[in-house]
């Protein structure tokens, strides 16, 4: 029994020792030395000296982990943060039309042959750590992006060539256009600091202190691991112009649901999660509050249904124009985007895409007439079953797969039971491919290098739909890597002509001849056009801007955000 | 001779941790995917497929991935000797960094929820099987049953949405606010950890509640008890004397038992608090085919439970006179 | 049968258990009767709260909960059993086996059970099922993978008491056949002890199925009560309050376990009473 009671008193005193522990290791949790610069309050004050308006500290909630602080990689928060020309200088950014403009460079023009960009940095742009960036460090950029990072899309450089102090050409080889290489590279591609870099051969692997440093307008204070919290500052005079936002802190949630409530509790100012926006099961909560916008904004990325040309049925014109009839966009658009949805077009590019052709017609729900045209094209139900058999009398299952995705699992289980209900509907049986769903590898059998999929339900990125957009998913696998079937030679020579344009009218055109050929041949249909949520709070700043797609955290934040 | 046992019983953990480091690399490296798609991200992964296949070589060797099978499982041996287990595809840190950050996390919470449930289940099962049939027993037992059929993440859902949700009293994910140091930060991860380990403390407590009261009153039944009743002695000096001494050995195997599940036991909590520990590293990692990450999980769970058998063993026979028989 | 019926009025605790697993079996096999609708069906309105025509509201996408946790019945159900009955059949022969033979036999089963006991069981679960491919199929030849173990050793031990009976030593001195021995004349004597197993390892296999689907790694076309839990924590229904729609699987995975538990429960105290 004695023994018994010292043997209590020791454990009660290991607990009490663990949880002190939790409370000391937050010293050894901060990654810098400055770390008694970090906000030690929660809640931001707002200092109105001197007459400005800034944003002492602007508190930021996203899902991605506070784990990888790195420039060369795009991994964590750090990561995400520097689309939005955050600690990173960015070559190129995109404004909130979707139109390139020059990030931490002056100037940057594309040659006539399209072979060339040229690219001019300002005078005055430093370095965190006080070093002015020259053109040394843009040509080790390309290089290192080249030969060590393994960029492919740097691999066709064949000429960089300097002109005075300021201006650097680069140019590519035939495989490579200058103008789809900008577009594609805009928001992602980073100026390197030479002397930081040039002696680390696994950058990935490099975790130093000066890893974080980079020519952007904010700067990397500390980390706070256990919290997940990382804090920044403004960079003084900034050559870009006044930052009106002083202090910027990141804060890493497990999930949409805690993001919502941590931005009801007042704990975070605007959620910014890259092509990843609030999901319509949380609207509910928001709108219930005053102090809270939704963030609503278009769109550009959409779900999509895709048919496989290598299986009848979903190679049948009539087949795809009936199940385009028997889909049920409302209840798509109500799972996908709550209120906030649109029926879609028959182009699959949605509406806030520069590409966008709004002429042509809206996709329409009539199962009377995905009857008709299947009872024309021969699909009866025989047999009697209540189950459409095909043309020549055979019973027909139609697999349904979708995309290989952890994150969007249940949405796309989801959409997947919609569509078998709406198919259902108009006798056409179906079976869902669940081993697609769930294993990598069996999807990728299904899908990849000439898929064998019948229904193929997937989705286009915004980042994607920012470009080349929705048509590149569909086009035959051999042009793209990824998983289309289609090989219609009308449709290749489209895609090829917005590959190769190099002004934004010819792109245009390119990009209506594209989605013209889709309305008639339906080689995909979206399930809805909606819009994309970012919910940040209105009592305390004004100014957002809110990027399609994208939400209020963006490039502009840093120099409009200001206190009411 | 309790030497020898215990050095045999070392012996065979040895034997058992190498068995499963085995088993769990075979297992790992079989894995169906590519784990390059998750190193590199979907549109990158597709982009140089498309245009530059050699390229997708290089990276492979760069992880190491295209040496065959064998080649990968000595290099792997000789990394635990190391303790060098490699980087995370997907996190890009030493995974032993990232696995002992959430191994602090994970400890912090399943190592007080198991000595609370170990106490409180151990004194309940005491009182409710010494005077079974009593008020206490008359409540606990069914509760205790009720409790233990529950699933623990059925549990941890309903508890998050009464007083995380509804009642606003707790954080709903999370592990501190941040910004606090020292006591203030202590309180802080204090009062996160609550919601979690109330989850694990009650459903642990059921299940220990069940163990000791099962035998106290077997024990309760033995002739000697009897005897000593019979004799006159007082039952709080039974209690002690001859019941407790001879519950307390299964009792602490059983404990060793939940030690050993440690690790591995808070997976469900972990993933509806989100709590960032080891349990939630194990399933986010198979999920992305972190092999490196993956392989780890294995070692350090196996270990745990090897390491608390043996502990099990060795009480065993430390505190057991019979042992001397063998 | 009238003994089991004699049985069951004397102990409530086991009456419970049959009639609260009677009442899920029911529910099971008339579930085309019991639920109004087809649980696939889209029937309009998604987030109904409940009323009389849907008696647990609509769930995300407007499909009638109440007949998605009627015939989630089946799902779960059929998982626990199915598992169960593989379960107890490997470990039991396993079992029997082991301690029939002793020696060497016993040495190669005895280190596997421990070895399998070792490895921790839901890691193991979860990376299996990754490796199988999900679906029901490979949940079951996972769960059975993990769990056979301790089915094993105690039956193994049990018949280790058995084979120094007597009759046991006669039957095998007369030279009748190992087989005919085993499974004649020793199963019959450790079938409470399987039986019992066998319940508890539906428990198990139910409780290992719900946590799977919990975590999105079981069947997506065939709805388990694990699966509609997981939907409704994972479409935020405990945010938005959809108390009707994350509570009723709950309940029934719970009250299922209870019922398979309190059968076990007498199981255990009899073959206890048995051994003293």
């Amino acid at each position: 029994m004695k023994h018994l009671k010292t043997i209590l008193a020791l454990l009660l005193a290991l607990m009490m020792a663990l949880g002190c522990l939790a409370g000391c290791s937050g010293q050894t949790g901060e990654e810098t030395t400055t770390a008694a610069t970090a906000p030690a309050a929660v809640q931001p004050q707002e200092t109105e000296a001197e007459g400005n308006h800034h944003v002492e500290l602007l508190r930021v909630g996203l899902t991605r982990a506070n784990d990888t602080f790195n420039m060369t990689t795009q991994g964590g928060a750090f990561g995400l943060m520097n689309y939005n020309s955050f600690c990173a200088g960015l070559f190129w950014e995109r404004d909130e039309n979707g139109d390139v403009q020059p990030g931490a460079i002056e100037s940057f023009a594309i040659s006539d042959d399209d072979r060339t960009i040229s690219i001019t940095i300002p005078e005055n742009l430093y370095w965190h750590d006080g070093v002015p960036v020259t053109l040394d460090d843009i040509q080790f950029t390309f290089e290192y992006g080249r030969d060590v990072l393994l960029s492919s899309s740097l691999a066709n450089i064949t000429e960089i060539r300097r002109e005075g102090d300021r201006t650097i050409h680069i140019t590519f080889n035939e495989q490579t256009s200058a103008f789809a290489f900008v577009n594609g590279q805009t928001t992602w591609a980073k100026i390197y600091p030479k002397h930081i870099w040039e002696n680390v051969e696994k950058p990935s692997e490099y975790t130093g202190a000066d890893a974080t440093i980079g020519c952007g307008p904010y700067r990397f204070v500390s980390v706070d691991q256990d919290a997940q919290i990382s804090y920044y500052e403004a960079v003084d005079n900034y050559w870009k112009g006044e930052l009106t936002v002083d202090k910027v802190s990141v804060k890493t949630y497990a999930s949409a649901e805690a993001l919502v409530m941590a931005l009801k509790n007042d704990e975070i100012d605007a959620i910014y999660n890259y092509s990843g926006p609030i999901a319509s099961t949380l609207f509910p909560t928001i709108e219930g509050d005053a102090n809270l916008d939704l963030g609503i904004s278009p769109d550009p990325g959409n779900y999509m249904l895709m048919f496989g040309y290598n299986e009848a049925p979903s190679n049948d014109l009539a087949f795809r124009q009936a199940v385009s009839y028997a889909m049920n966009y409302d209840v798509f658009g109500a799972t996908l985007y709550g209120d906030y949805y649109y029926t879609p077009t028959r182009g699959v590019i949605a509406s806030p895409n520069m590409g966008y052709d709004g002429s042509l017609g809206e996709l329409t729900y009539s199962p009377e007439k995905a009857r008709e045209i299947l009872d024309a094209a021969g699909y009866l139900d025989v047999d009697g079953d209540g189950y459409r058999e095909d043309p020549q009398g055979n019973a027909m299952d139609v697999l349904i797969t979708p995309q290989y995705n952890t994150s969007r699992q249940e949405l796309l289980a989801r959409l997947a039971a919609i569509l078998a209900d709406n198919l259902a509907k108009v006798g056409i049986k179906t079976t869902l491919d669940e081993e697609s769903m769930t294993s990598r590898e069996a999807w990728s059998a299904r899908a990849e290098n000439g898929g064998t999929y019948q229904l193929y339900l997937g989705y286009c990125t915004s980042g994607i739909a920012s470009y080349i957009g929705a048509p590149m998913y569909i086009v035959n696998y051999t042009e793209t890597g990824w998983w289309g079937t289609w090989q219609d030679p009308e449709y290749l020579d489209a895609y090829h002509a917005v590959k190769a344009v190099n002004n934004f009218d010819d792109y245009k055109a390119a990009m209506r001849e594209l989605q013209r050929i889709i309305s008639e041949q339906l080689p995909a249909i979206s399930f809805a056009f909606g819009t994309s949520s970012f919910p940040y709070r209105t009592d305390r700043y004004e100014g957002w801007i809110n990027y399609p797609g994208w939400g209020v955290i963006n490039n502009k934040t840093w120099y409009q955000t200001v206190t009411k | 001779m309790k030497k020898k046992i215990i050095i045999n019983r070392i012996l065979i953990s040895i034997g058992t941790i190498f068995l499963i480091i085995t088993i769990s690399f075979f297992l790992v490296n079989s894995m169906p995917g590519d784990p390059l798609v998750n190193i590199m991200g979907d549109e990158e992964y597709y982009k140089v497929k498309n245009s530059n296949p050699e390229l997708l070589t290089q990276i492979a060797e760069k992880y190491g991935l295209n040496e065959s099978l064998p080649q990968r499982y000595f290099k792997y041996l000789k990394s635990i000797l190391t303790l060098d287990f490699g980087y995370s595809y997907v996190k890009n840190q030493p995974v032993l960094d990232v696995a002992l950050y959430r191994l602090k996390w994970t400890l912090l919470l399943a190592v007080p929820a198991t000595i609370l449930s170990a106490f409180i289940g151990g004194w309940l099962g005491i009182a409710a099987g010494w005077n079974s049939s009593g008020a206490l027993d008359r409540i606990m037992t069914p509760l205790a049953l009720v409790m233990n059929t529950i699933p623990t993440n059925c549990v941890a859902i309903i508890v998050l949405a009464i007083f995380a949700y509804r009642l606003r009293w707790f954080p709903i994910s999370g592990m501190t606010s941040g910004g606090l140091v020292g006591w203030a930060k202590a309180r802080d991860v204090l009062w996160h950890m609550a919601l979690p380990l109330l989850v694990m403390v009650l459903s642990r407590s059921c299940g220990n509640f069940i163990h000791m009261k099962s035998y106290v009153t077997q024990i309760k039944s033995e002739e000697y008890i009897l005897t000593a009743t019979a004799k006159g002695v007082k039952r709080s000096r039974i209690l002690r004397r001859h019941v407790l001494k001879n519950c307390f050995l299964p009792y602490i195997t059983v404990l060793c038992m939940q030690f050993g599940h440690i690790v591995s036991g808070s997976i469900m909590v972990e993933v509806v608090f989100t709590w960032v520990g080891m349990g939630d590293m194990m399933n986010s990692s198979i999920s992305s085919s972190d092999f490196p990450m993956m392989q780890l999980c294995f070692l350090i769970t196996a270990v745990c439970m090897v390491l608390s058998n043996i502990a099990a063993d060795v009480l065993y026979v430390v505190f057991d006179p019979r042992i001397e028989e063998f | 049968m009238k003994k089991l019926l004699r049985e069951l009025r004397q102990n409530k605790t086991c009456l419970i258990g049959v009639l609260i697993l009677l009442f899920f079996g029911l529910m099971a096999v008339f579930a085309p009767v019991l639920a109004p609708y087809d649980p696939e069906e889209l029937l309009g309105a998604p987030y109904l709260k409940p009323s009389a025509q849907h008696l647990l509201g609509t769930n995300d996408i407007g499909q009638d909960i109440f007949s998605e946790v009627v015939y989630g019945a089946r799902v779960s159900l059929a998982v626990g059993l199915i598992s169960a009955a593989v379960v107890t059949a490997v470990g039991s022969v396993i079992g029997i086996v082991s301690g029939y033979y002793k020696g060497a036999v016993d040495k190669v089963f005895t280190v596997l059970t421990n070895l399998a006991m070792t490895i921790p069981s839901l890691p193991l679960t979860i990376l299996l099922v990754g490796f199988l491919k999900t679906g029901m199929l490979g949940m079951v030849v996972a769960i059975c993978i993990t769990s056979w173990a301790s089915t094993a050793r105690v039956v193994r031990s049990k018949v280790l008491q058995i084979r120094e009976l007597p009759y046991i030593k006669i039957e095998k001195i007369l030279g009748a056949p190992d087989i005919l021995i085993m499974f004649k004349h020793i199963l019959p004597n450790i079938t409470d002890i399987v039986l019992t197993r066998c319940a508890m390892s539906v428990g198990g296999a139910m409780m290992t199925e719900s946590s799977l689907s919990f975590l999105g790694l079981g069947s997506f076309t065939r709805k388990s009560w694990g699966n509609i839990l997981h939907f409704a924590f994972f479409r935020s229904s405990i945010l938005n309050n959809q108390w009707w729609w994350y509570l009723p699987p709950i309940l029934c995975i719970s009250l299922c376990m209870l019922g398979f538990m309190l059968i076990t429960y007498h199981g255990r105290t009899r073959s206890q009473l048995i051994q003293s």
